[in-house]
């Protein structure tokens, strides 16, 4: 090893190594990603927040210690495997249906607003669940939420 | 046009904006914080809650993005509960941005005040501490003042078992 790697080796921090879990948006026959253009009102602070809340979940190990996770959907929304994310902005509160899909790895199948128990868009969780049967089957389309660190 | 280039060209034209920028990061950090120094703690919602005076519900509600707005007294009484300090900083954006990146959730752990060994005990009080532990040696005889400097040097060389050596006010002193 010459004396520049051996100097480069050096400088490298010893840090602990993180947790990274990859956050995919479900993408519609009609080619439309559903965590980019969302099926509710998508003002610039509820975007941002989004943009936050996967920063910073995404480095966390346990998904049950993120601060967005709520709890897993009950009836057939749970058994299709669909899981509730959120929090509140614009006065809103903003919910996530997603799903695991393989390690590390979770799905936003749905963008809703659930509010003294009404959903909107009021058929929410059966989207989710519809799309997440798909996605069961390996045959949906699935694109990388891509949030850069210059943001 | 990128997310990005909508993005500052907001932040530069727009107060809301730049209030729902600042909002977004903290709505996501304060919250992914308590949590962690709870669980840390091994603490339930509840027994974080009596240590605050507040109810488990607000404890639920400040650990989920954006459902309270924070005030500095909330923030003080949670540390305080934690047991771990607290600053407000008025910052750039670009460093708030490298905040928020170099920020975990698995990592985030702050010392306990009870474990705060650098706040408790001061290099000061340490060395005071270190200094009452210490018996004075003879002084050094007169011809041999021009070398004292040298004598500890001396002293560990021969390989004697005498511990530490420090020079206070021309005497020499043995920690014990």
């Amino acid at each position: 090893m010459g004396k520049k790697a051996k100097d480069k080796k050096n400088v490298i921090a010893s840090m602990p190594e993180q947790a990274t879990w990859t956050f995919m948006s479900f993408v519609t026959e009609s080619g439309r990603a559903v965590a980019e253009d969302w099926d509710t009102v998508q003002t610039f602070a509820a975007e941002l927040a989004f943009r936050s809340m996967v920063k910073i979940n995404r480095k966390t190990t346990n998904h049950l210690e993120w601060p967005a996770w709520r709890h897993p959907m009950d009836e057939e929304a749970g058994k299709a495997g669909v899981v509730e994310l959120g929090f509140k902005e614009d006065g809103k509160p903003y919910r996530f249906l997603c799903m695991f899909n393989g390690k590390k790895c979770i799905v936003v199948l749905c963008v809703a607003y659930h509010k003294g128990g009404v959903w909107t868009p009021p058929k929410a969780v059966d989207i989710a669940t519809k799309r997440a049967k798909i996605v069961a089957t390996g045959k949906a389309k699935l694109n990388v939420i891509q949030i850069e660190d210059d943001l | 046009m990128s997310f990005r280039s909508k993005m500052i060209s907001k932040l530069l034209s727009e107060r809301p904006s730049r209030e729902a920028y600042i909002r977004s990061k903290l709505a996501q950090v304060i919250p992914s914080q308590i949590k962690a120094l709870r669980l840390r703690e091994e603490l339930t919602q509840k027994e974080l809650g009596d240590e605050a005076d507040m109810k488990q519900a607000r404890i639920s509600a400040m650990e989920s993005p954006g459902e309270v707005n924070f005030t500095l007294q909330t923030l003080i009484r949670l540390a305080a509960a934690l047991n771990v300090g607290l600053w407000v900083e008025f910052l750039s954006h670009t460093e708030m941005l490298r905040r928020e990146n170099q920020f975990s959730q698995d990592r985030f752990r702050p010392v306990r005040l009870k474990e705060d060994r650098a706040f408790l005990r001061p290099a000061a009080d340490e060395k005071q501490d270190a200094m009452s532990n210490l018996v004075p040696m003879p002084r050094l005889a007169a011809n041999q003042g021009d070398n004292a400097d040298q004598f500890g040097e001396m002293a560990l060389m021969s390989g004697g078992v005498i511990g530490n050596l420090a020079i206070s006010g021309g005497d020499t002193w043995i920690h014990q």
